[in-house]
């Protein structure tokens, strides 16, 4: 065994694992402000890829790939003020369920929408940057991961600095912790959560924009099996801890990344338990540590 | 005479569910004086506070703020365009924040109404002069704060967003007697400096008919009783009502409430 092999699918675990804390971090935090979770979150990275297909590319409008990734951008705002104002903020927190219902059906909506506009196929979308593959000590390393690193690296301390050092940021760490509270000491709640709904999806498009890059391809029901990361992920972490999906989240990639290693090495097609690690991952920690292994219930940052 | 009003509740049901904690309630707190609201556990006390504060639904029923309606508007907008600030019984304070950062919540809101020419002379100087202990901590989490420290923060930030109305919910509750008597003597002190009208929750009769012009008695829900606070002093089926219910409900008197935080 090589100590270069081992480091090889780290750094492709990386690669995945920065995009598995994208679409965590505004997923937690948005459950941290509001108490309930988003199912349809995940969907930001079908909205992202085909922004790109149906905007940036030949088959699509042919605005180009600068175009496309700015209207993209713009795009999750405008979805996520449209989902907070049609959706979220209409249903009764009180009754879980309805929000989980509600949110899942927005989630169909969405995907079966662009699927059929899609004629249900998989398409390949524009590149963001061309690609290149740097050699360093016998690794392998491409810019798209470098890019997709630094961006999870920065938006991840970005969003803790909002967080914890600026007015806004103290006002969602109020309503995360204590919503009736938040109310009675002349905080606006509901605004509150239509921030925290629009820093997230803004989040989540980044993520999905950089997850299409590196796939190259648009595919409509993408959000199965992100959004199975993003439960994983923000649940491990805790809910409403955004330092510790990223830590989570790099960490769960790298760990099926390795899980390939392990099936190289053991002459077995690791491949097929990488999406069980997540989830064995998730009822571990939900046995043994019920808040996350860096969550405090009731406290985003 | 709205000038004279600083809350006017009337007919006032409040429901969770298939519970009916409020029934028809109607109070009248004149301006500047303190007025208490006493009654045994889940009475429906907390209920109409947190209803006139816009805290849970008001199900049928009105209330004025200062002569003006305000059933529907949302709690921040009471608090911060109508100066109604709650002090609620319990979880006051945000626990994961510092000192510091909650009585900042306050002085946002004294800003605000500031702003909307709602003049006080309630600083955070005088905020550290009345509880000297808070300064000392400034920059500790509220979680590591004493029950004591943590009413007098509750209290000092409550009065940074300078307040028209107080509704105070059992302030008593869970600290030392002499502890009380030091927060009760300090909200006194306020009250006549600054022109603020209290509604004041207390379970300790004895202590809220002393502090108080006038006293309403709510019992499941219902208002069955008001009259100035001199005259419930001495009623002898007020005494009888309480000690039968504190008994009942296992609790001790007030006199022998500990300090139950570390
Ligand atoms: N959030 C709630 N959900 C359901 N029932 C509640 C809730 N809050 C209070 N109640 C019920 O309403 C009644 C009045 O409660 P409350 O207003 O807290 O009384 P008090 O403050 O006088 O002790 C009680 O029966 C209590 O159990
Ligand atoms: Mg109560």
């Amino acid at each position: 065994m090589s100590l270069t092999e081992f480091l090889q699918y780290v750094i492709d675990g990386l690669g995945s694992g920065t995009l598995y804390v994208l679409v965590a971090i505004g997923f937690t935090l948005v459950f941290g402000v509001m108490g309930l979770m988003n199912v349809a979150h995940a969907d930001f990275y079908m909205l992202a890829a085909f922004g790109l297909f149906f905007l940036g590319g030949v088959e699509g409008l042919g605005w180009g790939v600068l175009a496309a990734t700015i209207s993209v951008l713009i795009g999750s705002l405008i979805i996520g003020f449209a989902m907070f104002h049609l959706i979220l903020k209409r249903l009764d927190k009180e009754i879980m369920i309805a929000f989980f219902v509600a949110t899942l059906g927005v989630s169909f909506f969405l995907e079966n929408l662009v699927a059929k506009l899609a004629d249900f196929r998989v398409r390949s979308v524009p590149a963001l940057f061309t690609t290149h593959t740097y050699v360093i000590e016998g690794l392998y390393i491409t810019n798209s991961v470098a890019v997709s690193l630094a961006a999870a690296l920065i938006i991840t301390f970005g969003l803790l600095a909002f967080l914890n050092y600026t007015e806004h940021g103290q006002l969602l760490r109020a309503v995360a912790e204590n919503a009736m509270l938040a109310k009675g000491v002349g905080i606006d709640t509901g605004r509150m959560t239509l921030l925290a709904v629009l820093i997230g999806s803004f989040i989540a498009v980044i993520g999905g924009l950089l997850y299409a890059n590196t796939t190259s391809t648009a595919d409509p029901f993408v959000a199965n099996t992100v959004s199975l990361k993003m439960f994983a992920v923000a649940i491990v972490a805790g809910i409403g801890s955004v330092g510790g999906a990223l830590v989570v989240g790099l960490f769960l990639g790298i760990a099926e990344s390795l899980s390939l290693w392990v099936g190289v090495r053991g002459g077995f097609d690791g491949s097929q338990w990488q999406n069980v690690i997540g989830l064995v991952l998730m009822v571990v920690v939900l046995m043994t540590r019920p808040n996350g292994l860096f969550g405090k219930f009731e406290r985003i940052g | 005479m709205p000038d004279d009003s600083a809350i006017a509740v009337r007919g006032l049901d409040v429901a969770y569910g298939a519970i009916r904690a409020v029934q028809g309630v109607d109070i009248d707190a004149p301006r500047g004086q303190i007025t208490a609201l006493i009654g045994s556990n889940g009475a429906g006390k907390s209920s109409t506070l947190n209803a006139i504060a816009g805290l849970v639904p008001i199900a049928r029923g009105s209330v004025e703020i200062g002569g003006v309606d305000a059933t529907r508007l949302p709690a921040h907008v009471r608090v911060v365009e109508r100066g109604v600030v709650l002090i609620p019984e319990a979880r006051a304070v945000f626990l994961t924040m510092t000192v510091r950062e909650n009585l900042g919540l306050g002085i946002r809101v004294g800003r605000e109404r500031e702003a909307r020419g709602h003049k006080s002379a309630f600083t955070l100087e005088d905020a550290f002069r009345l509880f000297p202990v808070l300064e000392e901590r400034t920059d500790k989490r509220a979680q590591y704060l004493s029950g004591g420290e943590l009413k007098m923060l509750a209290i000092a930030r409550s009065l940074l967003m300078h307040p028209r109305v107080l509704l105070i919910d059992e302030p008593s509750m869970g600290l030392a007697p002499l502890l009380v008597r030091q927060i009760f003597a300090v909200l006194r002190g306020i009250l006549r400096e600054h022109d603020v009208s209290v509604l004041l929750v207390e379970q300790d009769t004895a202590v809220a008919l002393e502090l108080a012009s006038s006293a309403y008695v709510i019992e499941q829900g219902r208002i069955t009783m008001h009259a100035p606070a001199s005259k419930l002093r001495g009623d002898a089926r007020l005494k009888a009502a309480y000690l039968g219910a504190d008994a009942a409900a296992g609790r001790p008197a007030p006199e022998d409430a500990k300090e139950p935080c570390p």
